[in-house]
């Protein structure tokens, strides 16, 4: 059941993210929809509890994405096309999917998908800090005047210089958010530049560097 | 840094266990995580919500005053959904922080849309190995540790009276959880855990463990009892007579 109770928990940091696709297989993989339908009196246990809400969710999300094509199809009817995936990027250990807030602002919302990396994250995150903290990475800044935190308690926040400017803030559930602004005056030509800039946020804790 | 206290069943005596820091991104993403509502920017409103000193560690620029966005607020209330957030996910970071569980031992069970019938917890935490911990001195003598996986049920209220109402609340959700279970894992039965956070008046964290006095006697008490019934006696307090330490 561990292998089950983890994918549980890095599907509901998928939900959190808005990675749905990713969500829905890890969710069917603990429990198909059709055998935990209504949820008996009496359970078996904490973990066959776990099965039911997983099922539940699946049925919420699909739901929820059945409201989202019908508005979609209803669009496309008026030329005006939009789509149900996101742009999603991954390393070994983490995943994440970028969304556009408006013309310049975009967000990158990640958490672990290997729950047994989490002490690796946090090791990785302070290590990074303090090259920063010593000037040993440019490009990268800290804002905070604290020391780095030397365990896996509180958040970590550093930023990107340039083009587009990132704030990178890192809590201690692993779940991972970076601002990037389009700080020049003409809007990106293409977004390839941006996903670059982002996926390097999760490079700088996830690869050797 | 708040004040963790914590205490045995309704009744029991409040004790100090630490102190704990509950920074804004923490609390807004764990809360964006595991909150039910969909808020854009759950950082900024419990930075406006929950009045704490971070403004004061920031570094200073000369002539710009220290004050707090709190000011804002005096002409609106708190919304509701926001505040539900930030309480769904306090026990969440409580567990980690304070208890030393690992991020896959910390389950978030709550459905967006709950079940009709039956109320489930906000989450299922896998305690084995790290209780009492930080409750040593409270742990009623002689107790075991408990189940490998706890019922957790996480609020926020804006006063200590809340928060003892929240308590009660939360309690009919942990029963819920032990109803259910009771038929396969009856030595899991009357253990749960509550973390309220008091986010208004002196801000401070409150853990209420319920822990069984006579674990036998709720099992087969539950057992005799219908669903119905034992709704009916959960709203009445009646179940926890003399089956939980502290009630």
């Amino acid at each position: 059941m561990d292998a089950e109770t983890d994918n549980y928990i890095i599907a509901t940091f998928a939900l959190w993210a808005g990675d749905f696709k990713f969500c829905e297989t890890l969710l069917k993989k603990i429990a198909p929809v059709k055998q935990y339908r209504k949820i008996p009196d009496s359970v078996e246990g904490p973990e066959q509890f776990i099965k039911y809400i997983a099922a539940l969710r699946q049925r919420q999300l699909s739901q929820k994405k059945g409201e989202f094509e019908k508005l979609i199809s209803h669009y496309r009817s008026k030329d005006i096309d939009l789509v149900s995936s996101s742009t999603v990027i991954e390393t070994n250990h983490l995943r994440g999917v970028i969304w556009r807030l408006d013309d310049r602002h975009f967000r990158l919302l990640a958490y672990l998908q290997d729950l047994s990396w989490e002490n690796g994250l946090f090791e990785k995150s302070i290590q990074l800090l303090i090259k920063v903290r010593e000037k040993k990475i440019s490009g990268l800044f800290i804002d905070t005047r604290h020391k780095p935190p030397t365990d896996s308690h509180y958040i970590r926040s550093w930023g990107l210089l340039g083009n587009p400017f990132i704030t990178v803030h890192q809590s201690e559930i692993g779940l991972i958010e970076a601002t990037a602004i389009w700080i020049e005056e003409e809007l990106p030509k293409d977004f390839n530049h941006i996903q670059e800039k982002l996926e390097a946020v999760l490079k700088y804790l996830d690869e050797e560097n | 840094m708040l004040d963790v206290k914590a205490k045995i069943g309704f009744a029991g005596a409040e004790s100090n266990i630490s102190t704990v820091m509950f920074d804004s991104y923490t609390v807004g993403m764990a809360s964006a995580w595991a909150g039910s509502y969909h808020i854009l920017s759950m950082r900024r409103h419990y930075d406006e919500y929950v009045v704490t000193p971070r403004t004061h560690y920031f570094r200073s620029i000369p002539g710009f005053p220290t004050s707090h966005p709190y000011m804002r607020l005096t002409a609106k209330i708190r919304a509701a959904g926001v505040t539900g957030n930030i309480g769904e996910a306090v026990a969440a970071i409580f567990a980690h922080r304070s208890l030393g569980l690992m991020i896959s031992d910390i389950a978030h069970i709550k459905p967006n849309q709950p079940f009709r019938k039956r109320k489930s917890p906000d989450y299922l935490m896998r305690m084995h190995g790290h209780l009492p911990g930080p409750f040593k001195n409270i742990w009623p003598r002689g107790t075991s540790s408990g189940p490998l996986w706890w019922p957790v049920e996480s609020k926020a209220r804006k006063d200590s009276k809340s928060t003892i109402k929240g308590i009660h609340e939360a309690f009919k959700q942990l029963a819920a959880y032990w109803h259910a279970i009771n038929n396969s894992n009856s030595t899991d039965v009357g253990y749960g855990m509550v973390v309220s956070f008091t986010y208004h008046q002196s801000p401070e964290v409150l853990i209420t463990l319920f822990i069984p006095r006579n674990r036998n006697s709720l099992s087969s008490h539950l057992r005799s009892t219908s669903y119905r019934d034992y709704v009916d006696q959960i709203e009445n307090d009646r179940i926890t007579k003399g089956f939980l330490h502290g009630c």
